[in-house]
């Protein structure tokens, strides 16, 4: 049911990306619960929450990197095909159809070779001839935005930039022609100016290849940028799910109200920081019944804290919140 | 920041939990092993039931039994007996050579790192170029212009460990050099061996205890391997080292039981070091 | 700087190291108690003509760089001086011994790479019965000396089981590489479980990298994964540490000649100190730091060649 009201893209038919019921866990406790969601072709769908709420673990769950030891249930479809039962053959297609980009590019490029290597080998093990895939990775370079491209392509990684090698990052992802792109965090590790450059690149080459696209972010505002609708997570479940624009202006769960509140705006004059009083629960440390939010909630009611509450509907959104329709409007936390 | 704050910055870091904390009982066990050696070491001669160095040759290589829990060597000796007074020689070679090696390790680093720049660059260097030496070859060469016994060889010993020594401690030295503290108490006025040695080197204790247990195990089977070869504590002398190679004849006669208990020995309380060595190590890099 | 100056920068040092170990070789003649004459005779009563020749030959009455000059000359000549217990030329003394050493080196290298990397590598990537049994006997294995392996091996591999023989050299190639077998494992033994056991680090840390999780994510195979990413990178590591330990064979094989009563060039190194035999101790102590120091070249030519960061001037971790 969540899949459903979470398509924005209904018009489209199925999504290409369906999420439902995804349940992560880990032998340390629950890590997702009840994670629904659903990507449209040419979607980009923006995934928003703090550290611990398991927005990363969302997208190496689709994407089928999860660490050992993780258990997983219900169910990730992409393009009608069920993603945990994929057999090795399929898979190996699947991870050159759904492409993943991770947050310190330092560290998710192998230092000791070479950015051509680097870019070319999943081509190569597709079987592409590796002068064929040479030329590819050069032209690619070129559109992310990386001038001599062959030189940089004999490179090491240690040579490039973290800006650079972002773009590689990016670069390398989009040579298999994905259909869905996972971005965790790219620009967070990054200075503000490279952010934007690289948010530049990732949002014209999306819309220039009809690529859908997961953004992961802590920034509200930046996955607001490029997404046409946004998710908010908080302790391993999704709270909210709307169109980006309205989230920001008529936000359906506190927790999205408070973020946004929070974030220090440049047209507003304050005299504190607005914070959110104690601290982000992870996953694990979400009490089993009643919302998990309740503790920090300046809304929350005795219904609020003693049944488990479903992701429902409410004016072309989604919430996780009982006491949404009655508090609509009145989300927006008055000025210190 | 008043004087009193920067006493208790300066205040010497001690691991929580008392000494014993955070070794595991695999470190337990190792420190309970090495206790009994040095005990065996200081009154072995003492508490050996039997005579040591008069040979008997008609006992030789006989068996266990009677009082004579582990039988008698290629001279007829007991080899309990022998293998408890032994316990001297086998470790104190080991501990001079620690010892001495520390002494100069720890003021070469301290030194070095202290004076940084040029002094550093040229101790660095100089420490690298004398890597070359292994030490026992070192010590052999040693014997061989002094003539054989552990003194030589000890000696040898602890100058070839000394870049090895000096370069891991001066990592830590320089960690400590680079601390606030330090600089605070220079513009105290305190002057810079003043600093080095009240609050550098205290500091750096815990890795420096962990360095000393591993070397001594190194120690100990570099000098029972020249002692092996002839070159260190000379027969009838009882030494472990020596009494591995004495006996060694018997294995081909099949009485393997000497020279094994002693190669046991080395082996067992080299173990012991090197796992406790190891569980410092680690306790030390945590603080 | 690049990779180019970080080699010239190493083999200087090496060189350096190689000028240090030469000259305290040369100059511990003269820390011995009496004269540089004496220590040359190992204090035996010779013949004033014999004294007079060695005066001569080493040029006791220069002064002392130029000493160490002649003696550093003729020693790279392959002249190496005469051997005061044999009377015979030291360099050929040594010459047949020579195989032997560099055979039992050679034949403990193999186990070591084979057995250590190959335990280490196996360890590493599969969790297990493998990865367990490792871990408990290389932690067993790794502090056992030399000598005592030497014992154990003898005691229990020729006495008992009668497999190989216990001393000697043997004769002809087939035979003398079933005497060096017991030898090379006494020899290689601990050095291989060191070499398992920072193995099986490497390629557990490789392995859990987040290139390699990049990598999967991008469905290459694991057999390339494996190849290309996790022991590609752990080579660095391993390279290290296995020329590290390899090196090391080389002063402690004199102990292991000695034990099973093979003629090389440890056990002769031995033979000499006890009789007080300097040039031959000389001699030999040369060719052992030189091969020491070669092996050092060797790893650093290997890393340079297996990790493009050291142009940074300090490679990272």
């Amino acid at each position: 049911m969540s899949g459903a009201v979470m398509n924005g893209a209904a018009e489209n038919g199925a999504g290409l990306l369906e999420v439902s019921g995804l349940t992560v866990r880990l032998p340390a406790g629950n890590v997702l619960r009840d994670i629904g969601l659903s990507i449209g072709p040419g979607e980009a769908l923006g995934l928003v929450g703090e550290s611990g709420s398991g927005k990363s673990m969302t997208a190496k769950a689709i994407a089928r990197l999860l660490p050992p030891g993780a258990v997983a249930s219900g169910s990730v479809t992409f393009d009608g095909r069920r993603v945990f039962d994929l057999p090795a053959a399929d898979l190996r297609r699947y991870r050159s159809e759904v492409a993943m980009i991770f947050q310190d590019p330092r560290a998710h490029i192998n230092p000791v070779r070479r950015i051509g290597d680097f870019m070319t080998e999943a081509l190569r093990s597709q079987g592409v001839a590796a002068r064929e895939a040479t030329r590819r990775a050069c032209d690619m370079l070129d559109q992310v935005g990386i001038a001599d491209a062959g030189r940089r392509l004999r490179q090491y990684p240690h040579e490039l930039s973290g800006g650079m090698l972002q773009r590689v990052m990016i670069g390398a992802a989009l040579l298999t022609r994905p259909r869905l792109l996972l971005a965790d965090e790219p620009t967070t590790a990054l200075d503000v100016t490279t952010q934007a450059e690289v948010m530049a690149i990732l949002d014209e080459l999306r819309r220039s290849q009809g690529l859908s696209l997961l953004f992961i972010t802590h920034d509200l505002e930046l996955a607001a940028a490029i997404c046409d609708r946004t998710a908010v997570m908080y302790a391993g479940q999704i709270v909210e799910a709307r169109s980006s624009d309205r989230l920001h202006d008529d936000p359906l769960h506190p927790y999205t109200a408070a973020l946004t509140a929070a974030r220090p705006d440049i047209d507003r004059t304050r005299t504190r920081l607005r914070t959110i009083p104690g601290r982000p629960l992870s996953a694990f440390e979400a009490p089993s019944s009643g919302c998990a939010f309740a503790a920090r909630c300046p809304h929350a009611a005795d219904a609020c804290r003693s049944s488990a509450v479903p992701l429902t509907e409410l004016d072309g959104g989604a919430t996780r919140c009982v006491r949404a329709a009655e508090l609509r409007g009145n989300l927006e936390v008055a000025d210190a | 920041m008043t004087a009193v704050t920067i006493r208790s910055f300066a205040a010497i870091r001690r691991p929580a939990g008392g000494r014993l904390a955070g070794i595991g009982a695999a470190g337990i066990i190792s420190a309970a092993v090495i206790a009994v050696a040095a005990l065996a070491a200081v009154f072995g001669p003492l508490i050996a039931p039997f005579n040591t160095t008069v040979p008997d040759t008609t006992l030789q290589f006989v068996g266990p039994g009677g009082g004579h829990l582990l039988g008698f060597d290629v001279e007829g000796r007991d080899v309990l007996s022998r293998l408890l007074a032994g316990a001297q020689s086998s470790m104190a070679g080991p501990l001079a050579v620690v010892v001495i090696s520390l002494a100069l390790g720890i003021a070469l680093a301290v030194t070095s790192a202290w004076k940084r720049g040029a002094v550093d660059a040229g101790v660095s260097a100089g420490l690298d170029i004398l890597f070359a030496f292994p030490g026992i070859l070192l010590a052999v060469l040693a014997t061989a212009v002094f003539g054989p016994g552990l003194t030589a060889a000890s000696v040898a010993l602890a100058i070839a460990y000394v870049p090895y020594v000096a370069r891991v401690l001066r990592g830590a030295a320089l960690k400590e050099r680079s601390q606030p503290y330090v600089a605070a108490l220079e513009v105290q006025g305190l002057s810079g061996p003043a600093i080095c040695v009240k609050h550098i080197v205290p500091n750096m204790m815990s890795l420096v205890v962990a360095q000393a247990t591993i070397m001594f195990g190194w120690a100990m089977v570099d000098l029972a391997a020249i002692s092996f070869l002839g070159l260190g504590v000379q027969a009838p002398a009882p030494n472990w080292g020596v009494m591995i190679s004495e006996n060694a004849v018997g294995l081909q006669e099949g009485y393997p039981l000497p020279t094994l208990a002693a190669g046991a020995c080395v082996v067992i309380v080299v173990i012991a070091f090197n796992v406790l060595g190891e569980r410092l190590l680690s306790r030390a890099a945590q603080s | 700087m690049s990779r180019g100056r970080f080699l010239l920068r190493r083999l200087t040092m090496l060189l350096a190291s190689l000028l240090v170990a030469s000259f305290v070789i040369f100059g511990s003649m003269y820390l011995a108690p009496g004269s540089a004459l004496s220590a040359l005779t190992g204090g035996r009563a010779l013949p004033p003509a014999s004294m007079a020749a060695l005066q001569q030959r080493y040029h006791l009455n220069q002064p002392f760089l130029a000493q160490y000059w002649y003696w550093l000359a003729n020693a790279l000549h392959g002249n190496l001086g005469t051997s005061i217990e044999w009377r015979e030329n030291v360099t050929t003394l040594m010459g047949g011994l020579a195989w032997t050493t560099a055979g039992l080196v050679l034949y403990a290298s193999l186990i070591i790479c084979v057995l250590g990397i190959g335990l280490g590598v196996l360890a590493g990537l599969r969790p297990g019965w493998v990865d367990t049994s490792t871990l408990v006997g290389t932690a067993v294995t790794a502090a056992l000396p030399s000598f005592a392996a030497a014992m154990v091996l003898v005691a229990v591999f020729a006495v008992q089981l009668g497999w190989f023989p216990a001393l000697g050299n043997g004769a002809g190639l087939l035979d003398n590489v079933r005497h060096l077998t017991l030898p090379a494992i006494a020899l290689a033994i601990s050095s291989l479980a060191i070499v398992a056991r920072v193995t099986r680090a490497a390629v557990r840390e490789e392995a859990g990298r987040e290139h390699v999780q990049t990598a999967v994510s991008r469905g290459i195979p694991y057999r390339d994964i494996v190849r290309r990413h996790i022991l590609r990178n752990a080579a660095i590591p391993i390279t290290t540490i296995t020329g590290i330990t390899i090196a090391s064979l080389i002063a402690v094989d004199a102990v292991v000649e000695t034990a099973f009563s093979l003629n090389g060039l440890g056990a002769f190194l031995v033979k000499a100190a006890q009789d007080k035999d300097l040039a031959v101790v000389q001699g030999i102590s040369l060719v052992l730091v030189i091969a020491f120091v070669v092996v050092n070249v060797i790893v650093d030519l290997l890393y340079a060649a297996l990790d493009p960061r050291i142009s940074l001037g300090t490679a990272p971790a």
